[in-house]
Parts: structure tokens; sequence; C-alpha cells
């Protein structure tokens, strides 16, 4: 087994650790928080809506 | 930087305002990068090294007005989804469905393709070191796990490192061109002896299209970080404006190197151009250095690809075109962790199981009929909205000219795609039209109907 066998290995490890913590993580948070709130986000708005719309186009 | 509002029983989560300019261009440019490293070349097997330029240029011109477009609409419209959110409010649902899974295929497919190259690039290096059969598969599933994971904890380390490893791949670049000495034309790059004109005249030209897409292919996806943007009407146009100056003269200066130091019918089939110009000088930490600008772009270009494709889908989510579970924020990385965790084994089948040039010729057309969209969609912006009745960060010029531009090249596209490509163009088209009726006739159903339409705009002229 040379040091490229290893490396091999490490990879798979490496990405399952990964995968595997991502995959705890989110059922975690699903028992953790509410669903409301983590459904709760809004399609963003620029500063610039908050002062155009007032104001309109700047000529 | 605000992102929680809190009330009472009325606390919400958003995703992080953080992103500035640069993250912007890192993360348009860092998509396209890889694009420069390899399968621009393809388009000198088609049509021989001129029609690679003209390609350059021409799809350079398609790209620009996209760049134009894409600025002006999402100053405005600055929500997670880019195009699908600007297709949401502009056209209607059914536009905004289709749009979105351009998205996600476009950007799932080539962040596929990208890890199963920066897999092989290992296998490459390790058979070159004396280690044959290299099984890629762990290094392929180590990029898309590790990308992912980096995501998922939060979109300023990811985009910062993307901004990073796009950086060192342009310089590589840079170096490359200065080391050939182009202020001594005949000496190491000898053009008049590899330029050969059109060997298959000018339908070469048009067939060299197709793959004169990878010059830029990708750069639209800064959009997709509109939300994240501290203030999107600046950093929109400006990242993505400066990245296509970036990628124009990126895609100039490959096409000069490489097609000044190896025939045409050799580069048109080559895997990694820069890295074979690199050899061919025989210098090795120059070689090295490609290696590693080669490495770089195709991570930066999966991790571009993983960030995008997690907002289109969120924002389906979000808005419950797709189920609802998936438009989550994680209440710590305010990142869209589902989004992201889902698209990873369909990234990981993509990349073991599907051919490379199908995947990337998937992931050119979902694009090129995201780019289809946009001249529609943008004129109809500009009828609907004229200038004057909502603010702009950025107002592109010469309107309607850039939509009349882009809708052309488009056509001219799709044409060199049927003459190479015919049976994967008309079946994504399939695939498209059932996905339509499926949204149509089921999922639709499930969609609030007011609560899509987020935008606090006055009414549009005409309705």
């Amino acid at each position: 087994m040379d040091i490229w066998n290893i490396a091999e290995y490490a990879c798979w490890g490496i990405a399952g650790v990964l995968v595997l913590w991502m995959i705890a993580d989110m059922v975690r948070v699903g028992a953790e928080y509410d669903e409301a709130l983590l459904l709760s986000s809004r399609e963003g708005a620029d500063e610039l809506l908050e002062r155009g719309n007032a104001t309109g186009e700047a000529k | 930087m605000t992102t929680t509002t809190a009330g009472a029983g009325g606390e919400r989560i958003n995703l992080l305002k953080v992103l500035g300019p640069a993250h912007i261009w890192g993360l348009g440019v860092g998509i396209v990068l890889v694009g420069e490293y390899m399968g621009w070349n393809f388009s000198v097997g088609k049509g021989g090294a001129l029609a690679s330029l003209i390609a350059c240029w021409v799809i350079g011109l398609l790209y620009t007005c996209v760049a134009m477009i894409d600025s002006e609409v999402t100053s405005t419209v600055a929500a997670a989804g880019g195009q699908y959110a600007q297709a949401k409010h502009i056209i209607g649902p059914l536009m905004a469905f289709n749009v979105a899974l351009y998205l996600v295929m476009a950007y799932t497919m080539l962040e596929a393709g990208n890890a199963f190259v920066a897999g092989d690039l290992m296998k490459t290096v390790a058979g070159q070191l004396g280690h044959e059969n290299l099984d890629s598969r762990p290094f392929t599933l180590l990029v898309i796990a590790f990308l992912a994971w980096l995501n998922y904890r939060g979109v300023f380390m990811t985009l910062t490192f993307n901004f990073i490893i796009t950086a060192i791949a342009f310089v590589a670049v840079i170096t490359l061109f200065i080391i050939t000495g182009p202020w001594l034309p005949g000496v190491a790059v000898t053009h008049k002896e590899f330029l050969t004109g059109l060997p298959y005249g000018w339908i070469g030209v048009v067939a060299a299209l197709q793959f004169g897409m990878w010059y830029y292919l990708g750069i639209e996806g800064t959009c997709q970080a509109a939300e994240e943007c501290r203030s999107a009407g600046r950093s929109i146009p400006l990242g993505t404006i400066t990245g296509m100056v970036t990628l124009i003269i990126a895609a100039s200066l490959t096409w000069y190197v490489a097609a000044g130091l190896m025939p045409w019918e050799y580069l048109g089939q080559a895997y990694t151009p820069l890295y074979d110009a690199a050899t061919i000088f025989g210098n090795k930490p120059l070689q090295a250095f490609l290696f590693v600008g080669t490495l770089f772009s195709t991570l930066a270009s999966a991790n571009g690809c993983i960030n995008d494709a997690s907002r289109a889908w969120f924002s389906m989510g979000r808005d419950r075109y797709m189920p609802q579970w998936f438009g989550a924020v994680h209440p710590r990385y305010r990142t869209p962790f589902r989004a992201i965790v889902f698209l990873i084994p369909i990234a990981v089948v993509a990349a073991y199981k599907l051919p490379l040039d199908g995947v990337i010729t998937f992931s050119i057309l979902s694009g090129l009929l995201g780019y289809t969209f946009m001249s529609f969609n943008v004129w109809r912006f500009r009828k609907l909205w004229p200038l004057g009745t909502i603010k702009r960060g950025y107002i592109h010029p010469f309107h309607p000219l850039p939509a009349i531009v882009l809708f052309i090249l488009c056509i001219a596209v799709y044409f060199a795609t049927f003459l190479g490509y015919a049976d994967y163009l008309i079946s994504i088209l399939v695939f498209f039209i059932f996905a339509s009726f499926w949204f149509a006739w089921h999922r639709y159903k499930y969609v609030r109907r007011g609560d899509q339409f987020t935008m606090p705009w006055p009414r549009p002229k005409g309705l």
C-alpha cells in the first residue's frame, strides 16, 4: 500500500465524515428549532428599493 | 448586517447580508475560469483556431449582453434565485419554474463535471508519479462533500475562499502569457506557422459557437447572491461587469498562447490545453503553477455552482414551487442548508454515472435556455416598469439593442448545438415541456399565490 492508496482511503473517510456531519446537524436543527422559524425568511429587499419607492427614479 | 427580525412571535431568520463586489467577482469568474483551462479548445476542433477566436469574441458579445441585462434587473430584484425571482415578478410563475430548473440543472451538472475533472487530475498526477490506475472516485466525492460543507457553514467564508483560489488561477493564466514573451512574436509563440485559416469554412465558425460558450459559461451566476449582498444595487453590477472584463481578457490571452504554441489538430482535442502549453516550455515551476491553476479553477467552479444551485432550489422551496421544507435557513450559519444537502447525491450520481460531454452539454443548453428568457424578460421589464418608475442600481445602455443581439446570438448557438448534439437538444426540450405540464397541473395548486410576489413595486403600466 503506497501513499496514493492511503490518500484514496483518507478521501473516502473525510468525505463520509463531512456528509454525516451535515446530515446530523440538519437533523439536530430540525429537532431543536420551530419549523415555522426555519421557514420564515422572506425575499431580500435592497436599501435601493426602500429609498427608490419613496422617491422614484433618480434623474 | 441585520438578519434576524425579532418580534413577539414574529421572529424571522434571513440569509446573511455580508457580500461585497469582490465576492461577486469571485463567484462569477470562479464559476467560469475553468473554461479557459479546458473545454474552450473544442471550438478549435470544430472550425480551426481562427474560428475559435471569432467564437470567443462573438460569444463574448452574447455574455456582455447577459451581464448588462442581468445587472440592471438584479439590481432591482435583489433576491436569492436570481433569474428565477426576476421571471416570477416580471413574466409569471410557469416561466419562473422553468428558469429555476434551468439554473439548478446548469449548475448541478457543471458542479458534477468539475468534480469529475478534479478527480481525474489527481489520477493523471498519480500516473505521472508512477501509480497507475488510481481510483478517482474518492477524490471526486471529497471535492463535492468538502465544498458542500463549506457552503453549509456560511456564505462569507465560501465566497472569500472562492475569491482567493480564483485570483490565483487567473494569475497563473497571466503568468503563462508573460512567459511566452508576447513582445517577441515568432520566438516562443508562432501564430504564422499555426494559423491555417478556416479548415471547414464559415460553417466551422458557426459550429465553434457552441464550445465558445465555455469561455464565459456561468458569469450570470452572480445574480444568485443578490439577497446576500450588503448592497445588491452596487455589488452585482460592479462584480458582474468587472468579472466579464476579466473573462474577456483571460479568454483572449488563453487563445493567444495556446493557438501560438500548438497546431489546431492537436489543440482541438486536448484535455488540458493550458497545462500542455506550460509543458511545451519545459519549465517545471511554470508547469506546477499551471497544475495548481487548473485544480483551483475546477474547485472554484464547483464551489460557485453549489452556491448557485442551492439558492435556486431554496427559492423554489420558499415559494412552494417545490416542497416548502427546502426553503429553510440555518439558524446559526444563515445558509439554505437543506437545499445544499439535498443536491449532494444528485451531483455525485451525475459525476459518477453520466458521460462528461453529456453533463456539460446539458449544462450549456440549460444556460442557453436561460439567456433566451433574459432577452424577453428585460424587454417586458422596461415595458412594465419604465425608467423613472422604480429605483435601479444600474441602467444598461442602448436598450433594446442588447436584448435583440442576445436573442439572435442565442438562436445561432441553438443551431450550432443542433449540428453536433441534436439528440441532447431535443431531449432537454422534451424534459422541460413535461416538467412544465407537471408544474401547471399538479404543483401550482400548493403555491400561495399572493405570497410569492414580494417586491414593493408600483403597479405596472398597462395592467
